[in-house]
């Protein structure tokens, strides 16, 4: 619709070359035909209409201590508030978790979402009858920061592949009204999953401010991340419109306040032994970009905009929040 | 043991060695290997030797010197047993047609004395020509810079049903100037198509070794004159063309105790024994034909070889020229190196590459950083680890992450934030110092359409900045970034004396 509109334009503007010749009648005829996908498109794979709408609710699980126990506690409740693990994850379906692999750091450095809650919902999935992969696509060497960042250990641990992305797998999708991009590039896999579990960890970060869960999807994006992050606010947008994120599990256990997202030491961390819960990737960010960095959400570009393409609101008061204390 | 199943048990361990050293290098190439061991380069006693004039030590040295006092009891068994370039000549042999197989040679094969004879007195005159002429080296690189990512690009699949996940690891690599190891390698499985072994028996010093040590050596091939008919059908497949024409005499330095001619003899006439030299004399010494004439040439030809290393032909010291870190100064550093390669094959990120010769024709083959390829990862000592020869010094973590390679410089005509008042923020996302060499200047500036814009400005701080190069590698302005990492500027100066 949108380039018949435009070449209609066209030719008012031009004035007195209004006369339409064989040419351009079947230029423009070509141009409807190829308007057809482009215009269809967001009614056939209008990805956000059930969810965005029907889902407004963020469990907040928070504990006193950081260990195995305490998280593996901190999912149970979590999931349980959620609706059941069971609400998302079928018997036999294909289960994707998208943890933040993105660098050669150890756990302590909070670069990278703890191994432990990784392990934990990969067992919770498993014990659900699913068929789990976690996967990233990671900044550095994949080999090295699976390794270093301990997922690779957990996910043998808990009994689930943990598997490298392969780089001939990519695959294009039209970004339904994409703020900047017209087609990203989508890992297979994800696109042929019956459900993602993204679990990013909350860390500062320069240009987006913080990298939450909205960011760590541009882990099964494909192509050049550097010009990704030119307009980066914009393109975060049109990630989380091309892709869709059935869970989000925010850790928010240990948090990085400044320097991230690949460095910072150990006076930048910061332990607010928090979990949260939920399924708008926008209200997810908004919580957690407010409660635990103190940032006013309509601060941070990606929030704002995604806000105004209509996929959640970032006026934390009209959330219903349930908070829990393990 | 029958005696013909002496060829066949030789080949056999030839190929398991092969298979160590191909295996060794896909090995190492996991990013998370243990890299202590890189033992191949240590066999070859012509480094250890080289080096020993030049002044380095390489590292499990006691293989290489073991080996050479084998030699002495077995013979010159590491050319046809061990020797992986070796291996692969005569693998090559099924498919190049040698024009005239059993040549007989009688004086050309002095040339790899000379040969050692030069590099020797090149070294002595401070030039290490190892990784110029060791054949554990060429193999090196001819497999680790030219075949291995090739085989790995293309037999990606395959090669994932014995090793999980390889196909997607974090595939395709590829060496910047790959094409000239190549050319080597080619050409000394080429030479073949003159005459058999040709590099062994005519180029290789390493071979030369082992030559003049094997005229001494008491594992010594005899023939029984009563069985013997002349037949000729062990000249014949002699790769070495190291028996008469008539079959009872041996070369004994050209013999690389293969048992070929075991298997070829019918009539059961030949016999390797344990011998004193002198009650089975070989028919020809390693030093036969070298003439005065000939050492006159080694002496000029060293002589100009290594005058490479005086100022025209020198390294240019190239402020692009990034070392990996730990590396000793510059012309140490070309010193110590034998060129091996291993750094190269180790490196996680394909940061590393050969020089040709932007490094000076002294700094051939020597391992350089291409941040736009590959960028050093914060957390990984792995060439420092592996060098053999200490060329690159073995740092602890917490030194590698302070010692500075280089130093990153911002060319602002083409960052897009500085020229284009758009914010991208890659290079400061992915810096991993601790305390951000690079940060983000917050400003409000007039962008071309004369709007006043907030932008976030790169900067780098110099002091911080290790030169680990990943900014120039994600930084997404097309061809050479917008960031580029160079030498820290103070040692710039080097060739201004």
């Amino acid at each position: 619709m949108v380039k018949i509109v435009c070449c209609v334009k066209q030719y008012n503007n031009t004035g007195e070359d209004y006369m339409v010749t064989r040419k351009s009648f079947l230029n423009n005829i070509k141009d409807l035909l190829m308007a057809i996908p482009v215009a269809g498109l967001p009614w056939l794979k209008n990805i956000y209409a059930k969810d965005m709408v029907s889902s407004r609710d963020l469990v907040v699980v928070k504990a006193k201590t950081i260990t195995d126990a305490s998280i593996a506690a901190m999912v149970k409740v979590g999931l349980q508030e959620m609706g059941g693990i069971e609400r998302f994850v079928k018997r036999g379906s294909k289960v994707i978790i998208k943890p933040n692999i993105a660098f050669n750091s150890t756990p302590d450095r909070a670069h990278t979402t703890n191994p432990s809650l990784v392990e934990t919902v990969a067992r919770i999935c498993k014990n659900a009858g699913a068929q789990v992969t976690i996967m990233d696509r990671p900044v550095h060497n994949a080999r090295l920061c699976y390794h270093s960042s301990r997922i690779e250990e957990a996910a043998k641990r808990a009994g689930v592949n943990c598997e490298y992305m392969n780089r001939d797998r990519f695959k294009t999708v039209h970004v339904p009204q994409g703020l900047n991009l017209d087609t990203v590039d989508v890992y297979e896999e994800i696109l042929e999953a019956d459900c993602i579990i993204n679990m990013p960890i909350a860390k500062h970060h320069n240009a987006a401010m913080v990298s939450l869960s909205m960011k760590n999807l541009m882990g099964v994006i494909g192509g050049n991340r550097g010009f990704y992050h030119v307009n980066l606010h914009r393109n975060i947008v049109d990630f989380n419109k091309a892709v869709k994120v059935h869970l989000i599990i925010m850790d928010g256990l240990r948090i990085l306040t400044k320097h991230g997202p690949s460095s910072g030491g150990p006076e930048d961390i910061k332990e607010t032994k928090t979990i949260i819960f939920g399924i708008n990737p926008v209200m997810v960010d908004t919580y957690t970009a407010h409660y635990l960095f103190g940032i006013e959400p309509s601060s941070i570009g990606y929030l704002s905009l995604a806000s105004n393409a209509g996929m959640g609101s970032i006026n934390v008061n009209t959330y219903s929040v349930i908070t829990k204390t393990v | 043991m029958k005696s013909k199943h002496w060829s066949l048990f030789r080949a056999i361990i030839q190929l398991a060695f092969w298979l160590i050293f191909v295996g060794s290098i896909v090995y190492l190439h996991d990013p998370l290997s243990d890299v202590r061991y890189g033992l191949y380069p240590s066999l070859s006693i012509y480094s250890i030797f080289i080096g020993s004039i030049t002044g380095h030590t390489l590292k499990y040295a006691f293989l290489g010197i073991a080996i050479a006092l084998l030699t002495v009891l077995f013979g010159r068994f590491f050319c046809g047993w061990i020797c992986p370039l070796g291996a692969t000549i005569d693998a090559s042999d099924t498919v190049i047609e040698t024009k005239a197989k059993n040549k007989q040679l009688k004086k050309i094969t002095r040339i790899k004395i000379l040969i050692l004879l030069a590099t020797l007195l090149i070294a002595f005159l401070g030039f290490n020509a190892t990784g110029y002429s060791d054949p554990i080296t060429i193999a090196y690189r001819g497999y680790e810079l030219f075949l291995y990512p090739f085989i790995s690009y293309l037999g990606s699949e395959p090669l994932s049903w014995v090793l999980p996940g390889y196909a997607a690891r974090d595939y395709p690599f590829y060496y910047y100037n790959w094409i000239w190891p190549a050319i080597i390698f080619i050409g000394i499985l080429a030479l073949s198509l003159f005459f058999k072994r040709f590099w062994c028996r005519v180029l290789c010093p390493l071979g030369a070794i082992y030559a003049l040590l094997s005229h001494f050596s008491l594992l010594r091939r005899t023939v029984d004159a009563d069985k013997c008919v002349h037949c000729g059908a062990c000249v014949k497949g002699c790769r070495m063309g190291a028996l008469s024409s008539d079959g009872t005499g041996t070369i004994e330095h050209e013999c690389i105790k293969c048992f070929d001619c075991l298997k070829h003899c019918n009539y059961g006439a030949i016999q390797f024994r344990f011998l004193p030299p002198y009650k089975s004399k070989s028919i020809a010494h390693p030093a036969q034909g070298i003439t005065r004439k000939d050492l006159l040439v080694v002496a000029g030809s060293s002589l100009m070889i290594a005058s490479t290393r005086l100022t025209l032909f020198a390294a240019s010291h190239e402020s692009y020229i990034i070392r990996p870190p730990g590396a000793l100064p510059e012309s140490d550093f070309c010193n110590a190196c034998i060129r091996c390669g291993q750094c190269m094959n180790v490196c996680p990120t394909n940061a590393l590459h050969p020089c040709m010769i932007e490094a000076g024709f002294y700094g051939m083959f020597t391992p350089r950083l291409v941040s736009r390829i590959g960028y050093c990862d914060f957390s990984c000592t792995r060439c420092g680890t592996i060098c053999p020869t200490g060329a690159i010094q073995k740092l602890s973590l917490a030194k590698k992450q302070t010692f500075v390679i280089g130093t990153a410089y911002i060319i602002k005509d083409l960052c897009i934030p500085w020229s284009e008042s758009t914010n991208c923020i890659v290079c400061e996302e992915v810096c991993p110092v601790q305390n951000k060499a690079i940060t983000l200047d917050r400003k409000v500036i007039t962008n071309k359409k004369g709007e006043a814009v907030e932008v976030l400005l790169p900067v780098v701080h110099t002091e911080l900045c290790i030169g680990c190069g990943i900014c120039e590698n994600r930084c997404p302005v097309s061809g050479g970034g917008a960031i580029m990492v160079r030498k820290p500027k103070l040692t710039m100066g080097d060739s201004y004396g």
